[in-house]
């Protein structure tokens, strides 16, 4: 897969790569490389402009885009909650059509979850744009899990985050990638402490290259791939 | 109760250049450097409200219903180059959909006012349907600007919020619903406020006309009630197509955000 913004060179040049399910896939590359241009292509927020992306064997581009983002789920850098209470940001997808079929979560069952997230003890009824960066990145996770995406991608998920908040992530992510059929695909310049992240690769130079062998991790179904056509 | 008009001669009119003698002689005294543009100003009032008059007189002899539609669908594209000229976009292209909505609302409100409330035989008459469709073309043209402004000033400001909701199932009309509403209030509220200021605050320039033209300010005053209406119906029909048409274009086939960010930050 390629892309280019137009008028300028490659940002992105023969990048190949195969999640699969569980997968916690980790690119790493200085500022600039197109780390979060890739994220946003997979989140269909641009379009690659060479090679093909495949959800599922079909190109991304032949699924509905809203059903598609809900399968795929991407999370902004900074962390984005509406002017409202806890829950109303937890319960707000559930509004939208795409997603309508699916059982709203009771107050119970996201009380519990809260805690799988460090949250606990936050009431729902908290005013959601009170909350620090590190509880805001929590709970916008959680908000994308439960509508049990296939795939994550995380956008710099501890970069603006205070060393504690950092910590608190990063056990939540481990604990999503081990216990969860969710795949992940977090883009970060800084290292991120997880230890399950099944492959590493850089992004230098407009390529995507391996940086650490692969760890033995489990992996079942194919997932996405992205390549040329 | 209609009186007869009192006419202005030439050199009455001629004396009401010294209120712009004053105006040249005070810019001169605080040195504000108006006096060319208060000259200008001057000539082209004078120029342009003078064609226009006999461009009016020469109008209203009209007895082909097309020819009268033809100077509105004019009158109607200007608007539609001022608004482009204000909003300034580049990333949508929006000029199609705002000639196609002033088209729709304004033909629809004019054609209503001039056929079923004042009910001017035929409903074309040059008379009414040209004098009542500048005034909602020039009224309502500022509806559209603001609404649009407001369009895309907001779905860039929100640009996090929108996309934040496109990544958890929306669709481009749900990530975007707060935006289409305040778009619509922004082009609404203006005739909405002069509906309450109308009377007490300001007396339209309409009415005054009418009056000093010998109109019975009774009548006037209908004229000027459904001419308040009209401007309501106008800007809200208006401001709805046009916010229909030129949101779906800030999207994507896939409802991703068209409008790049003021600061690029790609990393």
């Amino acid at each position: 897969m390629e892309f280019a913004f137009t008028g300028r060179p490659p940002l992105l040049q023969e990048v190949t790569l195969q999640v699969e399910a569980g997968d916690f896939i980790l690119i790493t590359g200085p500022s600039g490389s197109g780390k979060s241009t890739f994220l946003r292509i997979l989140a269909r927020f641009l379009t690659h402009t060479a090679g093909s992306v495949l959800f599922h064997g079909q190109p991304i581009e032949d699924h509905e885009a809203p059903q598609y983002r809900r399968r795929v789920a991407y999370l902004h850098q900074t962390p984005v909650v509406v002017d409202d209470t806890v829950r109303h940001n937890l319960l707000l997808p559930f509004s939208f059509k795409a997603n309508q079929h699916r059982m709203v979560p009771s107050d119970d069952f996201l009380v519990k979850t809260l805690d799988t997230f460090l949250l606990d003890g936050l009431a729902l009824d908290h005013p959601a744009k009170s909350l620090s960066g590190g509880q805001m990145q929590r709970l916008c996770l959680m908000r994308s899990v439960l509508l049990e995406p296939e795939i994550m991608l995380l956008d710099e998920p501890i970069s603006a985050l205070d060393h504690e908040s950092r910590q608190a992530v990063e056990v939540v992510m481990e604990t999503l990638c081990r216990n969860r059929r969710i795949a992940a695909l977090a883009v970060s310049h800084q290292p991120l402490r997880v230890n399950c992240a099944s492959r590493v690769f850089e992004l230098k130079g407009a390529r995507l290259a391996r940086r650490e062998p692969f760890l033995p991790h489990h992996s079942e179904t194919r997932e996405v791939s992205t390549g040329n056509a | 109760m209609s009186q007869s008009i009192v006419p202005i001669s030439d050199a009455q009119l001629v004396l009401a250049l010294l209120f712009i003698a004053l105006a040249v002689a005070a810019s001169l005294f605080y040195r504000l450097r108006l006096e060319r543009d208060l000259l200008l100003g001057t000539l082209r009032t004078f120029l342009q409200l003078f064609v226009m008059g006999y461009a009016l007189t020469f109008i209203f002899n009209f007895r082909n219903p097309l020819l009268v539609f033809s100077i509105y669908a004019v009158m109607i594209s200007f608007a539609a180059w001022i608004v482009r000229d204000r909003i300034k976009e580049k990333a949508v292209s929006y000029f199609p959909p705002t000639l196609f909505s002033m088209l729709v609302s304004y033909s629809v409100v004019t054609a209503l006012v001039t056929g079923v409330v004042i009910r001017s035989d035929p409903w074309w008459s040059p008379q009414y349907f040209i004098p009542i469709g500048g005034m909602v073309v020039g009224n309502s043209m500022n509806a559209i600007a603001l609404t649009l402004e407001r369009l895309f000033s907001e779905l860039r400001t929100r640009r996090d919020e929108v996309e934040m909701k496109l990544s958890l199932g929306a669709d481009y009309r749900e990530a975007s619903q707060d935006t289409f509403r305040n778009a619509m209030k922004a082009g609404m509220i203006p005739s909405i406020n002069s509906m309450m200021g109308v009377g007490i605050v300001f007396i339209p320039g309409m009415m005054t006309g009418q009056i000093l033209a010998g109109a019975d300010p009774l009548v006037s005053v209908r004229y000027q009630i459904v001419v308040m209406l009209m401007l309501v119906g106008s800007t809200a029909i208006s401001s709805f197509i046009v916010t229909v048409l030129v949101r779906r274009r800030c999207f994507g086939r896939a409802h991703e955000l068209l409008l790049p960010p003021r600061s690029k930050n790609i990393s």
